[in-house]
């Protein structure tokens, strides 16, 4: 199209007007592609960790590595179901040098089961089966998802890894299980992110990367002996 | 050019500007072929995951960044070369943009029950655009610049 007006025309204030409209549209673009996949929108604001890691926090991987991966989650977001098994490989293929941290960002505006959710894994964990149910939750997240009887399955799940069904009950009723979800939620909400997943790496909130290689190269670039052998990216 | 089609040429040319980045944002979203993020604000992920976000495996956000585009660039022509029969193009285009966002907000609050406030924008940057357009081909009707016909009438009655 540029080429064409310049034929017609061939005045400079026209070259000049046609060349920052083309360089504008191409700012836009690469604008938008790098404001994509900031996890939620959360980008302008803080991009630290609020809350620092604690002992009240559920780990796993190499909870003694100096690397931390700390997500920010909602059982029922489909985004965070997306990240779970890159997660998961994660902790398979790096676990020995970083240690994970999940903690409880429940969006109940738009998700009606998240909380319940989010209490049924921290119920669980009163019975030292967090992980099995944060599993279970990611795994089986369409067949709960948008069932009114979202409950009654996490509770037939929580028996089915051998859980005690009443005291799961009544441990998810309760009132500490309630505090510790809306203390992982307003740590969230101190720290600025209003979306899941959002991810700190080492306490700096990192963009949900686009794949599981560029999320593997991104912890290995924290771990010390990586980067001394080149393998940064 | 009549001031006053210079005026809305320009409003057309910012408008469609804002609908082109918020389009592009979540076309570049759809192509980044990451599940988008869950956000109390936005509430995107259901709308843009649905089966109406593509047509034929084009994401409708695309076809809207090209439509915003396309009004954008005919603004710039019409404010450049001085052509106003581009505007009237643009007058005539807005209302394809306008049924496309009455469409999409149907979608939204009755099919996939689940509101995005990017495609809430859009609707609003659409219905902006076309409210503008009904006032350039009325001008056109009531000046009569290129004579009377029937396509005149039936959109800008």
């Amino acid at each position: 199209m540029k080429t064409i007006i310049l034929k017609r025309n061939g005045g400079a204030a026209s070259v000049a007007i046609w060349t920052g409209i083309f360089a504008l549209v191409i700012l836009s673009i690469w604008a938008m592609a790098s404001y994509s996949g900031s996890g939620g929108g959360g980008k302008g604001g803080a991009t630290l960790l609020a809350d620092p890691v604690s002992v009240g926090d559920w780990k796993k991987g190499n909870v003694e590595a100096k690397v931390e991966l700390l997500e920010y989650g909602d059982y029922q977001c489909p985004a965070c179901g997306a990240y779970y098994p890159m997660v998961e490989k994660l902790i398979k293929d790096l676990g020995d040098k970083f240690s994970f941290v999940y903690r409880q960002f429940p969006l109940r505006e738009i998700h009606k089961n998240a909380e319940a959710a989010a209490e049924a894994a921290e119920a669980a964990g009163k019975q030292n089966k967090f992980w099995e149910m944060h599993d279970w939750l990611y795994k089986n997240q369409e067949l709960w998802a948008e069932t009114s009887n979202a409950k009654e399955r996490f509770a037939d799940a929580a028996a089915s890894f051998g859980l005690d069904r009443a005291q799961f009950e009544k441990d998810r009723n309760a009132r500490e299980i309630a505090a510790k979800v809306q203390k992982d939620f307003d740590g969230g909400v101190k720290a600025g992110i209003n979306g899941t997943p959002s991810f700190y790496l080492n306490g700096e909130k990192i963009q949900n990367p686009a794949s599981y290689d560029e999320f593997k190269n991104l912890i290995l670039s924290k771990v010390p002996s990586a980067t001394a052998n080149g393998t940064k990216p | 050019m009549a001031l006053n089609h210079k005026r809305l040429a320009i409003t057309f040319l910012i408008i469609s500007f804002l609908g082109f980045l918020d389009a592009t944002y979540l076309a570049v979203e759809h192509y980044r072929g990451v599940t988008p993020p869950c956000t109390i604000v936005a509430g995107c992920e259901k709308v843009t995951t649905s089966r109406y976000a593509t047509i034929f495996g084009v994401p409708v956000a695309l076809l809207g960044s090209i439509y915003y585009l396309t009004i954008f660039l005919l603004s710039v022509l019409v404010l450049e070369r001085k052509k106003e029969r581009f505007l009237f193009w643009v007058g005539y285009l807005s209302g394809i943009g306008f049924l496309a966002a009455l469409w999409f907000l149907f979608l939204q609050v009755l099919v996939i029950r689940a509101i995005c406030l990017y495609c809430v924008f859009s609707a609003l940057t659409s219905t902006t655009l076309f409210v503008l357009g009904i006032l350039v081909l009325k001008s056109k009707r009531d000046s009569g610049l290129d004579g009377p016909s029937t396509t005149n009438r039936i959109l800008a009655p």
